[in-house]
């Protein structure tokens, strides 16, 4: 006997899983894929050259975050289509309990059989991301437009880590298998698959519930205002989306198919018994897959459309924040120390024999102000832009360096003022106000166009103002009023910006030490940044972002199409017994056809067209989210979301004419004869 | 028996027949011409050929019969007689190889696929052994489908299940669904379902096999009560109890209509015991090997 069974229960394991290859081949191929996808991302963090990388601590922040993200899918995902499987084989396990195998010997025979898909799946998923993490890394590399060419390295820890990981993950899932085949009867396993379910009862609370999350969470996205408030409100937006989502498709479906069943005329008809009744008893056990789907598919396009517009919009980007090679920015201090400043900044160009082009320079001061009644009113006290209604960032400068800088010739008298903004509101008046003092100017103008040296990223944050005065007096005057103790809380600073003629690394060099030799009474703060370094740290991130969120896309992606499948396979299954005995009452092989295609197609377009309803939802809150990670480009974002949701209906529809397929094989498979 | 084999020579199944039969009919059905029958079967053929064509199976070899209307014949006969291929060909679910059959005149077998279910659900009812009820409707609405199917109002359906649903006492069990009845309740739920098309023929696929004695009893002398109303109702099935209800049995053993008993004025326990005698000699008959 120990002989025999030695060879026996592999046998019959492998036996087992070809049998029911139907459901376990694309299991084992999503696991090698899950596999292979997390050891990439895992060696890539690990790389012994990530560190030659500039801006690698912030990259393997990003990937490590993946990681998690990867971890958490992959031990939710893996453990979901098994618990599908092992629901599929309950009548066979069954059957071998009925025929007198003991359920140590079927757990046996499923310790072999997890055996083997583990150790397949791991093999076949650390060859194939052994072998694809170069070229992955040389992607990523190329996305952060990083162009040195490295070494092929495998980081042991990756390796084991990833073992470990899908290894804890295998025998959880057949722990689960054996506890929950220890506890079934074996008759209970026989009929396992073919219990008359009872009609899913409507559930009107959660119906309402699921209707208000969803209602609030979009109010949230149409609605919000500034970016900074999005970033806040997105993630409980998108809790309340995904809550409302699960609670439509389980308890809405099902209201709204028995409010269609109530209605007699509908529903006695040949078009809709059949389907109505159908997808009401199929709901209950599907809605949660189809709510899946529609979450995973709204996560790949918010991923992907949103990354890949970052990416492309990098370089205006770039271009809106760095106009020039080289810009300074330095607090005169007290006593202006302006001309100090360019004598030095003059003399570290003259020593390092740079030549200079686009020279521009200009003082300004940052301030909150509250906005009421076209009034911009600054209270001194201590009133931040994020903690007071109504408050808006404005850049005060004077009227001759904005005329110098734009080219124009605005003429001001001492109390009024220019305000440039962007949107059209009727402007009366900016107030200084201090605790025994009070100026009050008017407002003479409003322009709506600046130069592109002025226009920062800054703005696209907040609603920011540029407020001109007549000139620097009244400027430097401004700035003693609102000055509180001894020190400016906003100091007057002083911007220059010009390019150079130098190549990369002596630009980098120039700016980081221009500095060194200045020693200025007064200035109290100094920073230099140049193009190079910026867009270094630029293709950092947004490459990185782009490779993450590729990276997240497509794990997202082949767990949809998964659960497209196997959902298409356990209904084919179920529907084929109503089907056959529909056929026997009297119905047509056309109008069968007919009625699976509906429904096919009810099951394809709904969630595809929630996912279509998110996206247009969330448009305008991710919009201003972006805009805080610098991109104001919405013409490119909306290229990208329809771009991207374009490229996932060709590979959902694909996916599901592949599926649908099998899905006919299996409903009318004896129903040619 | 008084029938008592010697054991030297196998004795003619025929002969058997004969000192058992006293009706003496063979299987002469289909020779009445001068009367149009409801059903009538011709040189039925069935032969199966494996998938790959190496293997034939002859599952009907010469099949002929009729029913006139107003009929209630049983067909009996063991696993593999080819009954339920019959069956299945009367349904048009299956084609014979070759022979015809006529319902009302009109040959079922050259009928047109698209015509076909339309054809089914005019003509013929259907009641089955598992009762093939669906999960997903309520028992009105498993009532309703082969008219819904065909189209019909809402109104006109109420108006059609009232009285067949009192008749079959299961009016007050019309909104419950098949899990949540017995067998006995699905089984007449499921001859609501033959009945509401007002078919010309019901045909019956051993539909006592899943009810217990009480059920079977209640649903055979449903059988009676609607076949004493005029409906023609063809039954095959293993049980001779089953059996003993209908007014013509006939019996099938390799592909063909081998006996058949006539009821005539038999009691329900005089027409058992015959239907048994019969079936044992077509047992022993066919082993007759010694």
């Amino acid at each position: 006997m120990s002989k025999l069974s030695k060879s026996f229960y592999p046998k019959l394991a492998l036996s087992n899983i070809i049998k029911n290859k139907k459901v376990y081949f694309p299991y084992i191929l999503t696991c090698i894929f899950n596999v292979m996808m997390f050891y990439m991302m895992s060696a890539i963090k690990n790389n012994s050259n990530m560190s030659k990388i500039n801006g690698a601590e912030n990259l393997k922040f990003l990937l490590e975050i993946a990681l998690f993200v990867a971890v958490i899918f992959s031990v939710i995902f893996l453990f979901y289509t098994n618990s599908f499987l092992i629901k599929r084989r309950k009548k066979e396990i069954g059957l071998y309990n009925i025929l007198g195998m003991e359920k140590r010997h079927i757990g046996k025979m499923m310790l072999y059989e997890t055996l083997m898909i583990g150790v397949v799946s791991l093999s076949a998923g650390l060859a194939l991301g052994i072998l694809f993490s170069k070229l992955m890394f040389l992607f990523l590399l190329k996305l952060i437009d990083f162009d040195v060419v490295l070494g092929f390295d495998v980081p042991i820890s990756s390796v084991i880590f990833t073992l470990i990981l899908f290894g804890a993950i295998f025998v959880v899932t057949l722990l689960y298998n054996l506890v929950k085949i220890r506890f079934s009867k074996p008759i209970e396993l026989l009929h396992g698959g073919e219990v008359g379910e009872k009609e899913p009862k409507t559930k009107i609370i959660l119906t309402i519930l699921g209707l208000g999350c969803i209602g609030w969470g979009y109010w949230f996205a149409l609605t919000v205002q500034s970016p900074l408030t999005a970033m806040s409100l997105f993630f409980i937006a998108v809790i309340l989306v995904v809550v409302g989502t699960y609670a439509l498709f389980t308890a809405g479906s099902i209201a709204v198919l028995k409010l269609l069943r109530k209605n007699k005329k509908f529903y006695y008809q040949t078009k809709h018994f059949t389907s109505v009744s159908g997808m009401l008893y199929r709901m209950k056990q599907n809605a949660v897959g189809l709510a899946n789907i529609c979450i995973l598919s709204t996560m790949v396009l918010i991923i992907c459309s949103s990354t890949l517009a970052l990416y492309a919009g990098m370089k205006d980007s770039i271009k809106q924040e760095y106009p020039n090679d080289i810009g300074l920015d330095i607090e005169t201090g007290f006593d202006d120390a302006t001309d100090e400043i360019n004598a030095a900044v003059n003399n570290a160009i003259k020593q390092n024999g740079v030549e200079t082009k686009n020279y521009t320079a200009f003082h300004y001061i940052s301030i909150p102000c509250q906005f009421e009644n076209g009034k911009f009113k600054f209270l001194d006290k201590g009133v931040t832009l994020y903690n007071a209604k109504n408050m808006k960032a404005c850049t005060l400068m004077s009227l001759d360096e904005f005329n110098r800088l734009n080219g124009t010739d605005y003429t001001l008298k001492d109390n009024e003022v220019i305000v440039y903004s962007k949107k059209k509101i009727a402007f009366s008046e900016f107030i200084i106000e201090n605790a025994n003092d009070s100026k009050t100017f008017n407002i003479k103008e409003t322009i709506n166009k600046v130069s592109s040296i002025q226009s920062g990223s800054y703005e696209n944050i907040f609603d920011n103002y540029t407020i001109i005065v007549n000139d620097m007096n009244t400027l430097k005057s401004i700035d003693s009023s609102i000055l509180s103790d001894e020190q400016s809380e906003f100091p007057i600073h002083y911007a220059i910006k010009f390019d150079v003629n130098l190549d990369k690394a002596k630009c980098i060099e120039f700016s980081n030490h221009i500095f060194d030799d200045m020693n200025i009474d007064g200035v109290t703060s100094a920073s230099a940044d140049n193009i190079y370094e910026a867009r270094e740290v630029y293709y950092g991130m947004y490459g990185g972002f782009l490779f993450i969120g590729l990276f997240l896309g497509i794990l997202f992606l082949m767990a949809t199409v998964l659960i497209i499948y196997y959902k298409q396979i356990s209904e084919g299954y179920e529907d084929k017994a109503r089907f056959e005995i529909m056929q026997n009452v009297g119905m047509s092989h056309s109008e069968v056809k007919k009625t699976i295609r509906s429904q096919v197609i009810i099951v394809f377009f709904l969630p595809i067209i929630v996912t279509g309803i998110h996206i247009a939802v969330s448009f305008r809150i991710i919009k201003k989210m972006l805009m805080l990670l610098g991109l104001t480009n919405t013409g490119l974002f909306i290229a990208c979301t329809i771009g991207a949701m374009l490229a996932f209906c060709v590979v959902y529809g694909v996916v599901f004419i592949i599926t649908a397929k099998s899905y006919y094989k299996i409903v009318s498979a004896s129903q040619n004869a | 028996m008084e029938c008592k084999p010697k054991l030297w020579q196998p004795i003619p199944f025929f002969y058997i027949l004969s000192l058992v039969i006293t009706n003496n009919e063979k299987a002469d059905a289909g020779v009445m011409e001068e009367n149009m029958s409801l059903l009538e079967v011709k040189n039925l053929k069935k032969i199966y050929t494996t998938r790959l064509g190496s293997n034939q199976v002859q599952a009907l070899s010469n099949v002929n019969f009729s029913v006139e209307e107003g009929e209630y014949v049983a067909i009996m006969g063991e696993s593999g007689s080819g009954k339920t291929t019959l069956l299945n060909i009367l349904a048009s679910l299956d084609k014979p190889t070759s022979g015809e059959i006529l319902l009302n005149g009109k040959s079922t077998v050259t009928i047109k696929e698209k015509e076909l279910s339309a054809f089914r659900r005019a003509n013929l009812g259907f009641v089955f052994q598992d009762f093939n009820l669906l999960d997903t409707f309520s028992l009105k609405d498993n009532i309703f489908l082969p008219l819904v199917l065909a189209g019909m109002k809402y109104e006109e359906m109420e108006k059609k299940l009232a009285p067949i649903a009192l008749k079959l006492g299961i009016d007050d069990i019309m909104t419950k669904y098949p899990y949540e009845v017995s067998g006995g309740q699905k089984q007449r739920a499921a001859v609501a379902r033959a009945l509401i098309t007002t078919p010309k023929l019901i045909l019956a696929d051993e539909p006592t096999g899943a009810l217990d004695s009480k059920s079977t009893e209640q649903l055979l002398e449903l059988f009676t009560k609607i076949n004493n109303e005029g409906q023609t109702i063809l039954m095959v099935t293993h049980s001779v109890k089953a059996a003993s209800s209908a007014k013509r049995v006939l019996f099938i053993k390799d592909g063909e209509v081998f006996h058949q008993i006539y009821r005539a004025s038999m009691k329900d326990e005089e027409m058992y015991q015959k239907i048994s005698n019969t079936l044992t000699v077509l047992a022993t008959g066919g082993e007759q090997v010694e």
